[in-house]
């Protein structure tokens, strides 16, 4: 429990860094902010750590705390400097929230419940699933104790796959880094959390823009879904993507609600992280910008200096963050042999109608599963109701991004050439539908409740 | 400014059967997650299961054996394709980590051979000429072999 002082300093460099950001202008609510504030911080916090390997050549405890204190001193004096200015002075007077106890109640019981909830199942493996030691464990172990061999994770056999982004072996180091109690328990901890995270991200995300009580139905309803819990606390790093990708689409959802540059930079910062987590996150960053970017010129609503501010911004922030994933891919990573082949110089054996039919099939027995409890059911649900809102203004952005990482995961499945399809749809298809519901459940309740502006 | 796109009264609006009939629906999935997660807690207090194991546990002795090793390899009798595998590898290089595993190759100085009998182990060490070292109660031996 000592680590959670840890996440304490990776959430205050998040928190003013949002600060710095969004500046007086506009604001959403505090609970928000905190969600997005853990999540941007121990980005900050990993890349901090990772270009320290590069630095000091080896895992150096010392340098890895001392520069993430003086990033977190820095941005607070930077703070404190920044709103003593008279025209950033954040206006406070009747901005007072009206605080509805009732409400507040029965959301924190809801989700303390919860949250114990997912800390008793997350006990379920202490040690974390396959992939958890075998893959992101092992590379934390290398990273901490591999002296100046700390990248010979790269060189290990590709069944642990060393082309794997390492953002959660990078959380995890430096969450250990401070106080030293297990890398394992750090795992533990990282995984509770974003399961945790993503659930009031959920609320906060949707009280933005429907009621706060169905907001809260949705939250409760992921954190208490029994697949999600189980999927999201076994230490992979699928809830570290399910995370960044939903802190993106709400952020995305909020630039294209305000057309203010300054979400656009917050976007681009979260967007950049997604490739560090997993590589999945590289087709959703640029099936994101894409389409965001497409969005902008087709809409002619949209005032062109605003247009070309938005997407500087949203480059310029990628730039920030995405530059660790370019760093590890160029000089660490080897290459994706499952899926980066010429597919011309393989027999491709499942790329026929048994292989779509086999996938298909296989896709919608798990989406249909009890363990997933009927919440992707009530997804399609909300789809089918009212289908008009799915491609109405931004949600078109979403709408296609998922027709679209639909197809591509089709591509891979029926590409296969390396391994036993059924294998490998066992082995990925309920961690891919978890990285992907809580940004499902997000976009179908914005959709179907978002009141008319 | 405020950003709240929500600022419609409830009180004042009638909520459509549609949204009522969903929002039932939710509630209902909620309470039967934490029936079906209250059932999921009380098995596992009541199930005597040895999870706490760390995987990779019967490689653990190896480590202090192999610390001045940056590379070993690791023969075994089976090439363990994806489908098949039995983690056996993966165990053992989660456990020995930072030590790098090379899996099926017998070109280093130092081996581990983990083999399912003493009879299969027995043929890899004659295979590569080795001289065992260390055999550990999981029988896991470490092999010498001149290069």
């Amino acid at each position: 429990m000592i680590n959670l002082l840890t996440y304490l300093i990776s959430l205050f460099i998040g928190f003013f860094t949002i600060r710095l950001i969004l500046r007086n202008q506009p604001q959403i609510s505090g609970l928000l902010i905190l969600c997005l504030s853990l999540g941007l911080g121990l980005g900050i916090s990993a890349s901090i750590t990772f270009y320290s390997f590069f630095i000091f050549r080896e895992f150096n405890q010392t340098a890895i705390l001392t520069i993430n204190i003086a990033t977190l001193l820095s941005l607070f004096i930077t703070n404190i400097f920044y709103f003593s200015s008279p025209e950033n002075k954040i206006e406070t007077e009747n901005q007072l929230p009206k605080i509805n106890n009732k409400f507040w109640i029965t959301a924190f019981i809801a989700w303390g419940v919860a949250i114990i909830g997912i800390s008793i199942l997350s006990q379920q493996y202490p040690s974390g699933g396959w992939d958890a030691w075998g893959l992101y464990n092992m590379k934390a172990k290398f990273l901490v104790f591999g002296s100046e061999r700390w990248a010979d994770f790269a060189k290990a056999h590709w069944h642990t796959q060393p082309s794997y982004p390492i953002l959660l072996p990078l959380i995890n180091t430096w969450i250990y880094s401070v106080f030293q109690s297990g890398i394992v328990k750090a795992a533990s901890l990282t995984s509770i959390i974003f399961s945790a995270t993503c659930g009031l991200l959920i609320y906060s995300g949707l009280s933005q823009f429907i009621k706060k009580w169905v907001a809260l139905l949705a939250s409760v309803l992921l954190m208490t879904t029994p697949s999600y819990i189980f999927w999201s606390t076994t230490q992979y790093a699928d809830i570290v993507l399910a995370y960044f990708l939903l802190s993106s689409v709400i952020l995305l959802t909020l630039t294209m609600k305000t057309k203010n540059h300054r979400f656009s930079l917050l976007t681009g910062l979260f967007l950049g992280l997604m490739p560090f987590a997993k590589n999945e996150g590289i087709v959703m960053l640029f099936l994101l910008i894409g389409l965001t970017i497409g969005y902008l010129f087709l809409n002619k609503n949209i005032d062109p200096d605003k247009r070309l501010k938005i997407i500087k911004f949203l480059l310029i922030g990628f730039a920030c963050t995405g530059a660790a994933t370019i760093i590890f891919k160029i000089f660490l990573a080897p290459s994706t042999r499952e899926v980066l082949f010429n597919p011309l110089t393989k027999n491709l054996e499942f790329c026929n109608l048994n292989g779509l039919l086999t996938t298909v099939g296989f896709y919608g027995s798990e989406l249909t599963d009890k363990k997933w409890n009927f919440i992707w059911i009530f997804i399609f649900l909300l789809g089918i109701f009212k289908p008009k809102n799915l491609i109405q203004n931004e949600n078109k952005i979403f709408s296609i991004f998922f027709v679209l990482f639909g197809f591509i995961l089709l591509y891979v499945y029926l590409t296969t050439a390396h391994f036993d399809l059924t294998w490998r749809l066992e082995c990925t298809a309920s961690r891919i539908i978890l990285y992907l519901l809580p940004t499902a459940l997000f976009v179908s309740f914005y959709s179907f409740w978002q009141e008319k502006s | 400014m405020s950003l709240k796109f929500n600022s419609i009264n409830m009180k004042n609006k009638k909520i459509p059967y549609l949204s009522k009939f969903l929002i039932g629906a939710l509630v209902i999935l909620i309470v039967s997650n934490l029936v079906l997660n209250f059932i999921s807690i009380m098995a596992q207090i009541t199930t005597v299961a040895n999870r706490s194991v760390e995987p990779g546990f019967q490689y653990f002795d190896l480590k202090e054996k192999l610390e001045d090793y940056d590379i070993v390899g690791f023969l075994s009798e089976t090439t363990p394709t994806p489908e098949d595998n039995d983690g056996r590898f993966m165990m053992a290089q989660y456990i020995l980590a930072p030590i790098l595993l090379d899996l099926n190759n017998p070109a280093h100085h130092i081996n581990i051979i983990d083999a399912s009998t003493p009879q299969k182990a027995g043929s890899i060490l004659s295979i590569i000429k080795g001289k065992p070292i260390y055999i550990n109660p999981f029988g896991k031996i470490i092999v010498e072999r001149k290069l």
